[in-house]
């Protein structure tokens, strides 16, 4: 390919400046500032325009605003080249908003544009499509810009783009290293801003910190939750109860509560009463089944027994008594026998006839009471003439009345005393008389003697004494077989009754055994207890109900101890104080809690904050791994070794230039590195001269513009600005038999090297800007 | 005889907010705000003498709420001396075992609705019946019909309906179904869960948070004022309800178009650009970027770097493509290490380190040579 003509119709500086080419060495001298730049740059954007590369937009690149005209509104030209037998003719606006490239077939000035490949993005064809010449490449190749910089590392740069692009568009190697280096260094530095000091790792280590203390938080905060709840429930405690010792201290309660205690009391008190009671009933619960009916059964049992034994008694007394009377009754027999002088009364009653038939007997007189009564009447009539006297006479200090009654009494005494005195005189002179009259007879004698008796009066008395012996001998006979049938009899009752009480006896026996007791008094015993305990029963009972309607009054029904209900009726001070007491100690607790304690909600936020950071962070730090691996595993597959023939051939032509350094390697880090012709070690190209650097980029240059294209012109600006004459002879000369092959367009400021060129002979097309 | 009352709730008082930056500054700041908004609420109705406020729920953000947190409610509760509080409970702040209201006493004028079923509370001095229900639990999938169709409303009296839950058919979150309790006759029905505020012509209401809660709560917020007009004569009430606004923070999410050729100072330019700096100032940002990013532009930092412009700001990138035409790049390289490598880039399963990864990529490619 061959650029025959430039038109530059408004660009840089430049306005309609046309600039023709040969094929070969086209020298363009221009001072400094006559726009050798430009015209390369031109040539460059004519092919290309000024874009970036594979954007999905449309970017201008830099050189864009570069070359920008200025007050114009024209940013435009055209260039004409010849590629295999065509002359093909690029018409190009640059301008923002109007760019377009117009592509001609310069010989028939048809729009040949569709037969180039067209970018999407840029909208315009591309007329190197077809050779895979990207602006890239071509930069990197054949358009060998003035070094941007005059250090080194500036050319080191430069050599290792163009290595890597040669490499690139040879598919053989890419900078792994590089990119890999690029990304750790990324990787170092996320997380960390521009003045900031903070990393993702102390971002993460404070994170973690920060769960902690939320944890630590959280629990304290729980806890002063769920102490505050307490506090909340005290303090409705404490009002409550405020609240009730306002209440309990008015007068009316306390007068109601005092009834209340009052009630309460009493009910204590019967509450006691019925606990002994309960005790006694208890106790006495064995007496229940007695009763005063079974008592009266068994007493009336016992009675009759009494009653038997009574009668028993009395017989065995009457026995007794009639045994005593018999016995007595025959000593008296004895005795009136015995007075009756031997004699038996029918002897004395034969005799007594006897004598009798001889003499009536006499009466017998008594003379006794007449002496009494004639005493008595006598000592009646001095009575009775004293009181009359007395009456009379008026002697007594008293009422004439009372004087005539006991003058009227006196004589009355008087008139009885002598009556009485005559009756006594007539009856003992009419006894006398009767005595007179008795006489005894012969017969009578003897049986006078007979008996020891002397007269007939004693006689008679005798008899009389012996009949009335007899009489009662005989009355004590009778007596005696009275006695004796009774005797009899009484026995025989005996019996009856021993026999009576006894069976009586048995069933009382058994009667008191059926109730465990001995005795009919313990039996009676047991009834009045038995008596007690129902009344016990009763009082109890009755206790129950008062106590069942003093609960009810005093507590609903329900029972509770008048302890209770006084405390609950007192004010209640000291519940107050330890209710206050726990407050103020759980708010101490809580305010210790929370101190210094950071609060949740914030923990969280800046967890969440440092989260969100991490995040980010992570994202990238993945992103470079990810980047990372890919790198690696990518490497493992490729030979990361330089072309030898590639590095053989740069060699040969560094070597034609130097005359000296002929050996060159890309090291793994894309370092460029020349063999020491004195040791034969590889050699760092940055301890090289500035000058050998910028020949060791020329080779480069020069040798990859053989390898990647052996059609494109290849551009030169300033190369040779540090060469040595020498040097800048042989590349000179490496140049000319280049442009037999290849054009070659040189920008030179300096005549030198058309002074060289001609010493030279080389042929060559001279410009002048 | 009631006049007027507030309608409020989803305070979330006490919540935790999530901010990319800066630990919990903004969270502090944000709750705050929360509490001013509540105070101003409790001040306004110290100071109108309203008669009753109604929270409809999410008073609290979580039932581990600071017990501090739930004091200082109750405290302003209890300043309101001629107002009462009737209050149902959340999903947030729903009764349970850690209930937030059994951890404080609460004053005379303070009614909380206890049980899941529906309840009332008549105020005799407001001539006002209240009937709601409280969350016991975290879900509810199916409104309480029954509970609510045995509800007997007196006609003389002025009757609210209080609820906390969403009106739609299927949702974990109570589902409310308006027509069906809008004609059970309530003279005003108090909804809350949805944040955004708003009525239907029913006499429903959402009195929405009180401030906005995140980037997905735009527009004004503040509680809801209803004047109630009675016709004694026909137990007629006629209520109307007006929004009373708080003024707080916004949450503002621009989209940023960045172009290929914006410079990073462009793309600052255009972030600082999407609002005055005293919105800027004042307010959240999220700025989405979108469009294509020059891949030799990295925006890792570029928070920091517009952190002075605003209050808060928040950047989301992850729209912003790179310029770069990877399919292009591994057609061109198919046979090289290079296309192998983009191949391989591509098959990161992670999408976000996908993305990263060939951002690097291509960044590390650039710097090194291989793409220029």
């Amino acid at each position: 390919m061959k650029i025959k003509t430039l038109n530059l119709k408004a660009f840089g500086k430049f306005k309609n400046k046309t600039i023709d080419f040969k094929p070969g060495l086209n020298l363009i001298y221009g001072n400094n500032e006559a726009g050798k730049t430009t015209v390369q740059t031109f040539v460059q954007g004519m092919f290309f325009g000024f874009f970036k590369p594979y954007r999905k937009k449309k970017t201008y690149s830099t050189e864009y605003e570069k070359y920008l005209p200025w007050k114009q509104f024209d940013y435009s030209g055209s260039l004409i080249y010849e590629v295999d037998d065509r002359e093909i003719r690029l018409e190009r606006n640059f301008l923002r908003g109007k760019d377009s490239l117009k592509i001609f077939d310069n010989i028939t000035g048809e729009d040949i544009s569709d037969e180039f490949k067209y970018d999407g993005v840029i909208r315009q064809h591309l007329p190197l499509g077809k050779l895979g010449m990207t602006s890239g490449i071509y930069n990197n190749t054949i358009n060998m810009r003035q070094l941007s910089s005059d250090t080194e590392s500036g050319a080191q740069d430069e050599m290792r783009d163009s290595y890597l692009e040669m490499q690139n568009t040879s598919g053989i190697e890419m900078n792994f290293k590089g990119i890999a280096q690029w990304l750790e260094e990324k990787k170092k530095n996320i997380g960390r801003s521009g003045q900031s000091k903070s990393r993702v790792g102390a971002a993460i280590r404070e994170r973690d910190e920060l769960l902690q203390v939320l944890k630590e938080a959280e629990e304290a905060y729980a806890k002063v939750a769920e102490n505050q709840e307490k506090i909340t429930l005290y303090q409705k405690q404490m009002k409550r109860i405020e609240a009730e010792n306002d209440y309990l201290t008015q007068e009316s309660v306390v007068n109601r509560k005092k009834e209340l205690l009052e009630s309460y009391e009493k009910i204590t008190e019967i509450e006691k009463e019925n606990s002994l009671l309960a005790e006694k009933i208890e106790v006495g619960e064995g007496y229940k089944d007695f009763n005063y009916k079974n008592l009266e059964g068994l007493k009336a049992i016992r009675g009759q027994s009494e009653r038997f034994s009574d009668q028993m008694d009395y017989i065995e007394k009457q026995v007794s008594d009639s045994r005593e009377n018999l016995k007595n009754i025959r000593k008296k027999e004895e005795a009136k026998r015995l007075t009756m002088g031997g004699h038996t009364w029918e002897r004395i009653n034969e005799d007594y006839d006897a004598f009798k038939k001889q003499k009536h007997s006499a009466e017998e007189v008594k003379n006794k009471s007449n002496i009494v009564i004639s005493v008595v009447s006598v000592i009646l009539t001095l009575l009775g003439i004293g009181l009359t006297e007395i009456s009379f006479l008026g002697l007594l200090p008293i009422k004439q009345s009372l004087e005539n009654s006991l003058l009227i009494f006196g004589l009355l005494l008087i008139v009885g005393g002598v009556i009485g005195s005559v009756f006594g005189v007539a009856e003992t002179i009419k006894k006398r008389k009767i005595k007179q009259a008795r006489i005894l007879k012969p017969g009578q004698h003897e049986i006078l003697k007979k008996y020891g008796v002397e007269d007939l009066e004693s006689f008679e008395t005798f008899y009389k004494k012996a009949a009335r012996t007899q009489n009662e001998l005989e009355q004590m006979k009778n007596e005696g077989e009275l006695i004796t049938v009774q005797l009899s009899r009484h026995q025989a009752g005996y019996e009856v009754l021993f026999e009576q009480r006894r069976s009586i006896m048995k069933e009382l026996d058994n009667k008191l055994a059926l109730y465990d007791v001995d005795t009919v008094e313990d039996y009676a015993d047991g009834c009045e207890k038995a008596q007690r305990l129902e009344e016990m029963k009763i009082q109890f009972n009755g206790n129950l109900r008062l106590l069942k309607n003093l609960l009810e009054t005093v507590n609903g029904g329900k029972t509770a101890g008048g302890n209770v209900v006084w405390k609950k009726a007192s004010p209640k001070s000291d519940e107050l104080l330890s209710l206050g007491k726990e407050i103020a100690r759980l708010e101490g607790e809580n305010s210790a809690l929370t101190d210094g304690v950071g609060l949740p909600v914030e923990i969280r936020e800046t967890i969440k904050s440092l989260d969100a950071q991490i995040d980010i962070c992570d994202i990238e730090i993945k992103a470079c791994n990810a980047v990372l691996e890919i790198l690696g595993k990518i490497q493992k597959g490729c030979h990361l070794e330089s072309a030898p023939e590639l590095n053989d051939h740069i060699g040969g032509i560094l070597e034609d230039i130097t005359q000296r350094y002929k050996g060159v390697k890309i090291d793994e880090a894309m370092k460029v590195r020349v063999v020491n012709p004195s040791d034969g070690d590889f050699k760092n190209a940055e301890q090289l001269s500035a000058g050998t650097m910028d020949q060791v980029h020329f080779a480069f240059r020069y040798g990859m513009g053989d390898v990647i294209n052996h059609e494109m012109p290849f551009i030169l600006d300033e190369p040779f600005v540090r060469y040595d004459k020498l040097r800048k002879t042989q590349a000179l000369k490496l140049l000319a038999g280049l442009s037999k092959k290849r054009q070659v367009i040189l920008f030179t400021c300096d005549d030198d090297e058309e002074n060289r060129l001609k010493a030279l002979g080389a042929t060559y097309h001279k410009i002048r800007l | 005889m009631i006049t007027r009352f507030i309608h409020s709730g989803d305070f979330h008082l006490g919540r935790p907010f999530t901010f990319q930056q800066q630990g919990n500054y903004f969270g502090k700041n944000k709750r705050k705000e929360l509490w001013k908004a509540f105070d101003d609420m409790i001040a306004y109705a110290g100071k109108e003498e309203i008669q009753l406020v109604l929270i409809a729920g999410d008073l609290f953000d979580s039932v581990n709420v600071l017990t501090m947190d739930i004091k200082r409610v109750a405290e302003a509760f209890a300043g309101l001396e001629k107002t009462w509080v009737v209050l149902i409970t959340g999903n947030h702040d729903y009764h349970g075992d850690n209930s937030p209201y059994k951890k404080v006493d609460w004053s005379n004028n303070v009614y909380i609705f206890r049980e899941d079923v529906f309840r009332s509370i008549y105020i005799k001095e407001l001539n006002t019946e209240i009937y709601g229900m409280s969350w016991v639990k975290n879900e509810y999938r199916a409104f309480p019909e029954r509970s609510f169709n045995s509800l007997k409303l007196d006609d003389a009296r002025y009757n609210i309906l209080m609820v906390h839950g969403e009106v739609a058919s299927q949702t974990h979150y109570l589902p409310i179904d308006l027509h069906y309790i809008e004609n059970k006759g309530f003279d005003y029905i108090a909804l809350g869960h949805i944040h955004k505020p708003g009525m239907t012509p029913g006499g429903a209401a959402y009195c929405g948070s009180p401030v906005p809660l995140n980037f997905g709560e735009t527009g004004e917020r503040g509680y809801l004022i209803a004047k109630v007009e009675a016709d004694y004569d026909n137990n007629e009430y006629t209520t109307s309800s007006g929004f009373y606004a708080i003024p707080s923070r916004r949450y503002e999410t621009f989209e940023i178009q960045i172009t290929a050729e914006d410079s990073y100072n462009d793309i600052i330019e255009k972030a600082t650009s999407c609002d005055t700096i005293e919105n800027r100032l004042q307010n959240y940002y999220r700025l989405r970027f979108l469009g294509y990013i020059n891949p030799e532009i990295q925006l890792d930092w570029i928070n920091d770097d517009l952190e002075e412009s605003f209050y808060y700001i928040e950047t989301d990138a992850s729209l912003l493509e790179p310029d770069i035409d990877l399919e292009k790049l591994i057609q061109e390289n198919r046979d090289n290490p290079i296309g192998q490598f983009l191949e391989a880039l591509g098959n990161i399963e992670d999408t976000q380190v996908k993305k990263k990864a060939i951002i690097y990529s291509i960044e590390a490619m650039m710097s090194e040579g291989v793409l220029k």
